[in-house]
């Protein structure tokens, strides 16, 4: 069964569309949310917490509909992206309180709250009031009280923002775990390479309508309109791109600098199957062989106009 | 019923017990209401100060039952002066004061609650306006409703947090020195006589925590900036007051009889609770002569005025709050 379900979803704020007649599923694992700001990603997120009543359409977790039946959300943890403390709680008493709010008892959301700031590594801050926190140790707690509950889903709306590199790297590992766990994660990001590192299962989002939804190299081979691009690194460039001109399928060679060449394709299978063939009859010295626009941050590119999420 | 997580290789556990009845998040809001406002040194600080009212009600009834010991002696009349200086009765003349015990008690305990009405302001005005306006500051509205939480049960857990504290002003030293005065008086004699009292004590702080916590809630709910919400709750409790102040210093007994009347939301307090304790109709079911108690009684009042001003601004303010919130659930997401 699909996580989330939207069909045929739209929801307006007066007459400014925030989401548009949007029909999708997000299914188990890391799903990566994207969009430039005011794209919907918001309201979509507000819409899965039951926050926002879709104008038209619905919107279902594991089946359920989520509006105005906040039973589901015992089984969601949500980490807005905005700051959202008590300045003069510890971090431990926030984590606890937020899994009593959930519905767990004394004594078991004692023990769930130690373990999710364990998870998040801030055992060490827990006593301190939140307001001495830093950026990244706020983000750490909030995750943490997305997690006390213990949920099946996790909504985590721009989780990266203000970690540190360490901290960007350790909760990811954690996501990981998480969805190695059975935890499903929906995860906005406008740090395209993080959602990228973490998944390859995206929801693209731009003007409230998804532009590209499922597997992002699947996404990426279906855009037929834009020629592929491969970036090799060899030692001579020019030998190669005058083997690489007869080719059917090539259409455009550029030199980016002494050792690179981008090869623009509408077949990238076929080009790759002749590449090493060519390689040895020319004796070159290869150092690189690269899809230089299958990434995250390409496939965005091509499909909201713009050059990289804003 | 299984209460325990089960536990993973990897650390994470997903919970797989039973969760409490969504019914009862609003104790969790609750219990962490209190003990953030607790934090602050001023509302602790006026807590326990409001305990004087429970040493000042015991300082009376100890006085009350050693008149009926000393009742015409010399050693009464310094006593006979203290009791007028605070009910208003004139006992110097009364023989047999454990007769009208009950309700003399009742005396003490409104003139107690006419006290510890300005101490609950000065208490709401400390602990109630950042109830519902620093969630709104902290933008932490979308963590609570994306948990289980209804905007009922927001409502309830704050209304709560404000209900305990007016509770510990209003009710707690009340019942307290009730408890002690019918210990060092008379024993389970006293005890018979002045059950009756708890209730009606009950009854009264009960309504004060109700409108009270109802009103600073809305206030709460209007605004982000507590400090507004403090000046909104300081305006509605004091100009009412002034206004009515002047009213009857301008107009004659007869026109302040009605609405006019029911201008202070103090008196209109003061009015209901004299009801439900019945001071008048005990004072006047004595034997005693009209001149002993007829300063006790003050301006006769219809009940009806002052109770529909209260249940207005009750009802409305708990209308006010729960539209309020469920527009901040509803738009939680975007807040």
């Amino acid at each position: 069964m699909a996580v989330i379900e939207l069909d045929r979803l739209s929801k307006w704020y007066g007459e400014v569309i925030g989401l548009n007649d949007v029909t999708a599923t997000v299914d188990s694992g890391i799903t990566g949310l994207i969009g430039p700001n005011g794209a919907g990603k918001s309201t979509l997120m507000g819409l899965a917490m039951g926050q926002l009543r879709p104008s038209t359409g619905s919107i279902r977790l594991w089946g359920k509909t989520v509006w105005d039946r906040p039973a589901v959300l015992s089984r969601v943890g949500y980490c807005p992206e905005g700051d959202v403390f008590w300045p003069e709680m510890t971090g431990q008493q926030f984590v606890y309180f937020l899994a009593r709010a959930s519905g767990l008892r004394r004594r078991a959301a004692r023990t769930a709250a130690l373990e999710a700031i364990d998870l998040t590594a801030m055992r060490e801050y827990m006593h301190r009031p939140i307001g001495t926190y830093s950026k990244g140790m706020r983000q750490r707690i909030k995750i943490a009280q997305a997690l006390a509950h213990m949920p099946r889903l996790l909504i985590l709306d721009e989780p990266f923002t203000g970690a540190d590199p360490v901290a960007r790297h350790d909760l990811a590992q954690l996501f990981h775990v998480l969805a190695s766990q059975g935890v499903d994660i929906l995860i906005s990001s406008h740090v395209l390479h993080e959602v990228e590192a973490l998944t390859k299962q995206i929801l693209m989002i731009d003007h409230g309508r998804i532009v590209a939804e499922g597997d992002l190299r699947e996404v990426r081979r279906r855009m037929h309109d834009r020629p592929h691009a491969i970036r090799v690194k060899v030692d001579q460039p020019r030998v190669l791109a005058s083997k690489l001109i007869g080719l059917p399928t090539v259409t455009g060679l550029k030199m980016t600098a002494e050792d690179t060449l981008i090869i623009e394709t509408s077949a990238p299978e076929k080009v790759y199957d002749r590449l090493p063939e060519m390689l040895l009859a020319g004796d070159l010295l290869v150092r690189e062989i690269a899809a230089a626009d299958a990434g995250l941050e390409a496939v965005f590119g091509y499909l909201t106009g713009r050059g990289a999420a804003d | 019923m299984n209460t325990a997580p089960a536990t993973s290789a990897h650390g994470y556990r997903r919970w797989s017990g039973q969760l409490s009845r969504r019914r009862w998040t609003w104790l969790a809001i609750f219990v962490a209401g209190v003990r953030l406002t607790n934090r602050a040194t001023k509302v602790r600080g006026l807590v326990w100060m409001s305990f004087m009212f429970a040493v000042g009600s015991c300082a009376l009834f100890y006085m009350l039952a050693r008149l009926e010991i000393l009742a015409g002696s010399d050693e009464a009349s310094d006593m006979y002066g203290l009791i007028n200086m605070f009910l208003h009765v004139d006992l110097s003349g009364v023989k047999q004061l454990a007769d009208f015990r009950e309700v003399l008690w009742r005396s003490v305990f409104l003139f107690m609650f006419k006290g510890e009405l300005f101490w609950v302001f000065v208490v709401i005005m400390r602990a109630g306006p950042g109830l519902i306006a620093d969630d709104l500051k902290a933008r932490a509205l979308p963590i609570y409703f994306a948990r289980p939480v209804t905007p009922l049960t927001y409502m309830m857990g704050k209304w709560m947090v404000v209900a305990f504290f007016i509770g510990m002003v209003v009710l707690v030293p009340n019942l307290l020195a009730l408890i002690f005065g019918t210990l060092t008086t008379g024993g389970l004699q006293t005890f018979g006589q002045t059950l009756a009292l708890a209730g009606d004590l009950l009854i009264t702080g009960g309504g004060v925590v109700v409108f009270g916590g109802a009103v600073v809630l809305a206030l709460s709910s209007l605004s982000s900036d507590k400090r507004y919400v403090m000046v909104g709750w300081v305006a509605f409790c004091l100009l009412p007051v002034m206004a009515q102040a002047v009213l009857f210093k301008v107009l004659p007994d007869e026109t302040t009889s009605g609405w006019l009347g029911s201008v202070s939301l103090y008196r209109d307090i003061t009015v209901t609770a004299d009801w439900v304790f019945g001071i008048r109709a005990a004072w006047e079911s004595t034997p005693l002569p009209r001149e002993v108690f007829d300063r006790a009684l003050g301006r006769q009042s219809t009940l009806v005025y002052p109770a529909v001003v209260l249940l207005t601004f009750t009802i409305g303010s708990l209308l006010i709050c729960y539209c309020r919130v469920v527009r901040f659930s509803r738009s939680a997401a975007n807040a």
